[in-house]
């Protein structure tokens, strides 16, 4: 095989987690399965801004980075505690279950 | 001496007011003495403008963020003087005739201690930001007021008042854009004294003012209720707790009056000029139509609503009628009239207080049961059907005489309207007060207002009426030099 | 200072009512020592301003501003000419023998003290009126007659039809005024004054045509209600309903006749327009007679001097109309006389009566009360005017001004014969045969305070015609007599009472019936059916139209309209929230593909 790894490879693959990631939002019934697709949302992000950044041989998007890692981890941990409040209240976690809000 | 701190002291005495009550002063008491309190700066300020012609206070530019710098001047001259002291005066004899014991005590007072300061930072404001901004401030008590304190249908009553005047403001708001963007970018301004200026030396051109005024018209002509805008006011005023339907009657719908006077005349005269024939022709339908309605109505308060309404047409036709005599007519007829509805409501509101309605039917017999009543049912009365020696006869004639030579069929309409007025309001008093004492009267178990502490209102009020009718160079001396340079093109 | 006193004129009794109202409405002795202290000091103050400065010459008094503004000067100035100082001392010395009469009449009615306040108020507007030098005070001043005819016109105010009354004089008036202050406008803006003292010079700049013509008769207009002549009299006959102090002061002998002073008092505008001047002669003219009519079949005493007053006035009017002001003043100074004495007297007899006044329920008062029995007597030779009482010199005048009116002077003297037969048929039904009633054979006469202003005015009523009126007129009216208005209208008024006193001599109920005049030609009811009905039929519109269109169609339509639009735009609430990620993608997505498509150069 031979031949270099491109930026190109680290997008496809970047673009193919984000779509993953975004069948997981919109398709699981799980919320916890959500939560994990987000994180494969954000990470997809991650990843092409780190490759972007090297290949360009700028530091501002690997900067990006670190907040999107923060933020994420906040949402998580945020995240998280609000699934199982809902979850002790609703004793389940299925997205569909939690229509509270409709007209 | 400079003594222009004095002009946001009127504006902090309620603010103080307010924290007092919110941290649990007596709230009725609290709110009586800093309304009187307020006359003091009040009347020391009127003394400057009538010495020097006008205050101001802050004339550093205070840019707070963005493309224009909002500028936080007060100022007073010939034109706002008198309705500062329409608005301390009523707001004062507002507070007077409000009652102990109402539910939320405390908020109550704040609503309406905030409707005077609204109105007062309105008429003061020479920024038109602050203008606007105040006359918010005070709708939104209003709407409370009705909602919350208010009788009978008071929720759609305020629903319906305060989406008309949001949408009044609205256009209103568009309007007063228009008119800073209609300059060019490095002579915008939000100060309406350089505004105007601006707008008097290089006139826009025609049918943007026509727009411009269309849109002032309809947003000013909304808050003061001109047909066909007109038909949250006697419906609000009736539910609206007494205190809140004298301060919004008498002094809250004046904005509108003055915004007109203030910045829609000098600014778009063209444009004014242009739309001339549908303001005739809204105001003689003010005049008719709510003088007819207003034939019909069986409810005291009701009928005061629309015989204000209808008082509107004629301070608009002194509006229009482009002479100094008919501006000064105008000034003095909205002062008179916002002393003399804050006194029928007042009346109207002793009246419920004591009978539980306003039903002119269920009503009778108050001469006999209650002759102080009475009396100031009379003042109320004749100073609104425009009686010599109250101050609306004398706006009246001047109104008449300043509008005859360009107006003459919309005076005829209007003194026409003089006459609805009698009818409705002495079928009204003959309802009331006259003949056998009626069942509601008889077993009222209070009896005639009695006492310095119930009467000082109404007869402050009184006073006032007379003074201002007996001596009107109080309002148009000051007001003259401002009227003339309003009309100078 | 002292140039100021005359003012005192007119605040004296401004004064008493303010204090009567302020302070002494628990204390009526007091009250009604203050106003009638000082309806005298108004008078002693006019008498001697009526002697003072030569009978022909006008007093200058410095003017109290009211309204300077942009060219509109409207002050407080009196203008003391002779008209007005006759004028003056004729209001305030009837006031004061009213107010000594009413304290007799209403020696038991508890609220004294407010019925004096407001005879006071009326008395300073009326002096008001009176004295005014510009037409807008003048103006100021009617208002506020109108005003304190209001309050004492309803001053029972627990008779149901006492306010009825008041609202209906008021409201007449004001549909007077209407007119009136159109009139005003009408003379600022042709000559370009208001003021009294300046209009006749200014008047060489008249441009003539119909707008002159208009504003006579927009000021005829006030006339025509404060003094009550058609098509606006309906409201004095109701107005009998005050207490008979107030009809005999105000609804007889000077209010009403206002209109009448300020007629003459704008003569050269109403002379420009020959117009004008033969309308306000004709509809004085027709208004002689026909009231006169309606009181040969009225059997209230009051509405009967009433309707004799509308009759008297417009001679009055008559002559303004025929331009000889002075025989018409002459004739208003002497009908206050007599009208006054008249209906103090029907006072005394209702006083009497308690409270009757029927006179078919009457009968008898000769003999009960037979000093009020003469003083009527004398009033009614007076108003009939029999010589040589006060009322024949003046009505003489007038008629000889007729002379060369055929066509009036017959209407006129017409109405003069039915004057005499009505009057004759008032004094013979009331005054003789026997009581017809319980109250009738108790009738007594009054006290010294009503018997005192009676005799005071039946002397002025019978020697009226002697005091020196004319010479502050400045008219002349020897030398114009034609002998034959004279004879006839002697001849006319002489002949009223005699079917009169063949008819009622001894009648115990009225032989005649004539429902055209017991109705009074039907014309409360013409404007009740037509006008009233007008008004509030179109108020009745613009109320439902309020009520439905407005408040119904538009403004909860518009309500309607955005519940609607809510309802409809819920449903895509379904509250999942992987639908609402959907369509957020979605939305991104087409961004997206709209920026790339457009972005692509």
């Amino acid at each position: 095989m031979g031949g270099e790894i491109t930026l190109g490879h680290y997008l496809v693959l970047s673009g193919a987690l984000f779509l993953i990631g975004l069948a997981g939002v919109l398709l699981r019934r799980s919320l916890l399965v959500v939560m994990m697709s987000l994180e494969l949302l954000l990470n997809a992000a991650n990843l092409a801004l780190v490759a972007v950044g090297r290949f360009q041989g700028i530091p501002d998007p690997q900067v990006a980075v670190f907040f999107v890692i923060t933020v994420a981890a906040a949402e998580a941990a945020l995240g998280l505690a609000i699934l199982v409040a809902i979850f002790r209240i609703k004793k389940t976690t299925a997205a569909d279950q939690m229509a509270s809000l409709r007209f | 001496m400079d003594i222009s701190y004095l002009l946001p002291t009127l504006l902090l005495l309620p603010l103080f007011g307010i924290g007092l009550i919110a941290f649990g002063s007596h709230p009725r008491k609290t709110a009586i003495i800093v309304s009187f309190l307020n006359l003091v700066p009040g009347l020391l300020l009127a003394g400057l403008v009538l010495r020097n012609g006008q205050v101001l206070f802050g004339p550093e530019p205070i840019p707070v963020r963005g493309v224009f710098p909002f500028k936080f001047i007060l100022g007073m001259d010939g034109l706002s003087l008198p309705l500062v002291g329409l608005t301390l005066g009523v707001t004062l004899a507002a507070m007077g005739v409000s009652r102990d014991g109402v539910k939320r005590e405390r908020e109550y007072f704040i609503c309406l201690l905030l409707v005077g300061l609204g109105a007062l930072g309105a008429f003061l404001s020479v920024d038109l930001f602050y203008f606007f901004s105040f006359h918010e401030v005070a709708l939104i008590p209003t709407f409370l007021l009705l909602g919350i304190w208010g009788q009978g249908d008071r929720s759609g009553a305020a629903w319906r008042m305060t989406l008309y005047l949001m949408f009044g403001s609205l256009v209103l708001l568009v309007g007063l854009i228009g008119l800073v963007l209609a300059l060019p970018e490095t002579a915008r301004t939000l100060d309406w004294r350089v505004l105007t200026e601006a707008l008097q030396t290089n006139p826009l051109a025609g049918d943007r003012q026509t727009i411009l005024a269309a849109l002032l018209l309809v947003g000013f002509g909304t808050l003061i209720s001109l047909v066909p805008f007109h038909s949250w006011a006697p419906g609000g005023y009736a539910s609206a707790p007494t205190p809140a339907a004298m301060l919004h009657a008498g002094i809250l719908k004046k904005f509108g009056l003055y915004g007109l006077l203030r910045i829609a005349l000098p600014m778009v005269p063209a444009g004014w000029q242009q739309i001339g024939g549908v303001v005739g022709l809204l105001l003689a339908a003010n005049i008719l139509y709510c003088g007819l309605a207003a034939l019909q109505q069986r409810d005291f308060r009701w009928l005061l609503g629309f015989s204000s309404v209808m008082h509107m047409g004629t301070i608009f036709l002194g509006l229009i009628s482009g002479t100094v005599l008919g501006l000064g007519g105008a000034l003095l007829l909205m002062v008179g009239h916002g002393f003399s509805v804050a006194l029928g409501f007042a009346v109207a509101g002793e009246i419920h207080h004591r009978t539980g309605t306003t039903w002119i039917p269920d009503l009778g017999g108050l001469a006999k049961k209650a002759p102080k009543l009475w009396f100031y049912l009379m003042i109320a009365t004749m100073a609104s059907i425009g009686l010599p020696s109250l101050a609306n006869f004398a706006g009246e004639i001047l109104i008449f005489f300043g509008a005859w030579a360009s107006h003459p069929y919309l005076v005829v309409i209007a003194a026409w309207g003089v006459v609805l007025s009698a009818v409705a309001m002495l079928r009204a008093v003959r309802g009331i007060a006259f003949g056998p004492v009626a069942n509601a009267v008889e077993n009222a178990p209070e009896g005639d207002i009695t006492g310095t502490r119930e009467v000082w209102p109404f007869a402050f009020l009184t006073t006032i009426l007379f003074v201002l009718g007996l001596v009107p160079v109080l309002v148009l001396g000051p007001a003259r030099p401002v009227l003339e340079r309003l009309l100078s093109r | 200072m002292i140039a100021y006193s005359p003012y005192l004129i007119l605040l004296l009794p401004l004064f008493a009512a303010v204090v009567i109202r302020l302070f002494l409405h628990p204390f009526p002795r007091f009250a009604i020592s203050v106003s009638t202290l000082a309806c005298l000091g108004s008078f002693i103050g006019s008498l001697l301003l009526l002697f003072s400065g030569g009978l022909g010459g006008t007093i200058a008094i410095p003017a109290i501003p009211w309204i300077e503004f942009a060219g509109l000067k409207a002050d407080f100035g009196l203008l003391m000419d002779p008209l007005a100082r006759l004028m003056a001392t004729l209001v305030s010395g009837i006031a004061l023998l009213v107010h000594i009469y009413s304290i007799g009449y209403l020696k038991e009615d508890p609220h004294r003290s407010r019925f004096f306040a407001e005879l006071s108020l009326f008395v300073f507007s009326m002096m008001g009126i009176v004295l005014a030098d510009n037409l807008v005070t003048m103006f100021l001043f009617w208002e506020l007659v109108g005003l304190s005819s209001y309050l004492l016109i309803g001053f029972w105010f627990d008779r149901p039809a006492a306010g009825a009354a008041a609202n209906k004089a008021f409201l007449v008036n004001r549909i007077g005024d209407f007119g009136f202050i159109l009139g005003i406008l009408g003379v600022w803006s042709l000559f370009g004054t208001i003021s009294l003292v300046d209009l006749p010079s200014s008047l060489a700049a008249s441009p003539g045509g119909w707008a002159v013509t208009a504003v006579g008769l927009g000021l005829f207009c006030g006339c025509l209600g404060k003094s009550a002549q058609f098509p606006l009299h309906v409201w004095l006959p109701d107005s009998m309903e005050g207490p008979t102090p107030v009809s005999s002061l105000l609804h007889a002998a000077t209010m009403v006749v206002a209109g009448v002073y300020m007629l003459i008092r704008v003569l050269p505008i109403l002379e420009l327009s020959t117009v004008t001047m033969t309308t306000i002669a004709w509809v004085g003219g027709a208004m002689t007679l026909l009231p006169a009519l309606i009181a040969c079949q009225q059997n209230d005493i009051k509405r009967i001097l009433a309707y004799s007053t509308l009759s008297e006035i417009a001679y009055m009017v008559m002559a303004v109309g025929l331009g000889v002001t002075g025989p018409a003043m002459y004739h208003l100074t002497m009908h206050a006389f007599f009208k006054c004495l008249l209906f103090l007297a029907a006072g005394s007899v209702i006083h009497g009566c308690h409270e009757v006044q029927d006179i078919w329920k009457m009968g008898g008062l000769g003999k009960r009360m037979p000093f009020t029995a003469i003083v009527t007597g004398i009033g009614t030779l007076a108003l009939c005017g029999i010589p040589p009482l006060s009322g024949f010199w003046s009505k003489d005048e007038i008629f000889a001004a007729t002379a060369h009116h055929p066509a009036l002077a017959l209407v006129s003297m017409v109405a003069g014969f039915f004057t005499s037969f009505f009057m004759l048929r008032l004094i013979l039904v009331a005054f003789g045969g026997s009581p017809r009633s319980e109250a009738a054979r108790h009738a007594h006469e009054g006290s010294a305070s009503l018997i005192f202003p009676m005799l005071i005015l039946a002397i002025l009523s019978v020697a009226g015609g002697f005091l020196p009126v004319n010479s502050f007129l400045g008219a002349s009216p020897e030398g114009t007599h034609a002998s034959w208005t004279l004879w006839v209208s002697l001849v006319l008024a002489l002949a009223g009472f005699v079917p009169a006193f063949f008819i009622y001599r001894a009648a115990t109920r009225d032989p005649l019936s004539i429902p055209i005049l017991q109705g009074k030609f039907y014309v409360d009811e013409f404007y009740n059916r037509v006008l009233v009905a007008n008004q509030d039929g179109l108020g009745k519109l613009a109320d439902a139209f309020e009520g439905w269109v407005v408040r119904g169609f538009l403004v909860r339509g518009s309500g309607v309209v955005a519940r609607a639009a809510g309802q409809g735009l819920r449903l895509v609430q379904c509250g999942q929230v992987q639908v609402y990620a959907t369509i957020f993608i979605l939305g991104a997505l087409s961004l997206l593909w709209w920026i790339l498509k457009s972005g692509v150069r």
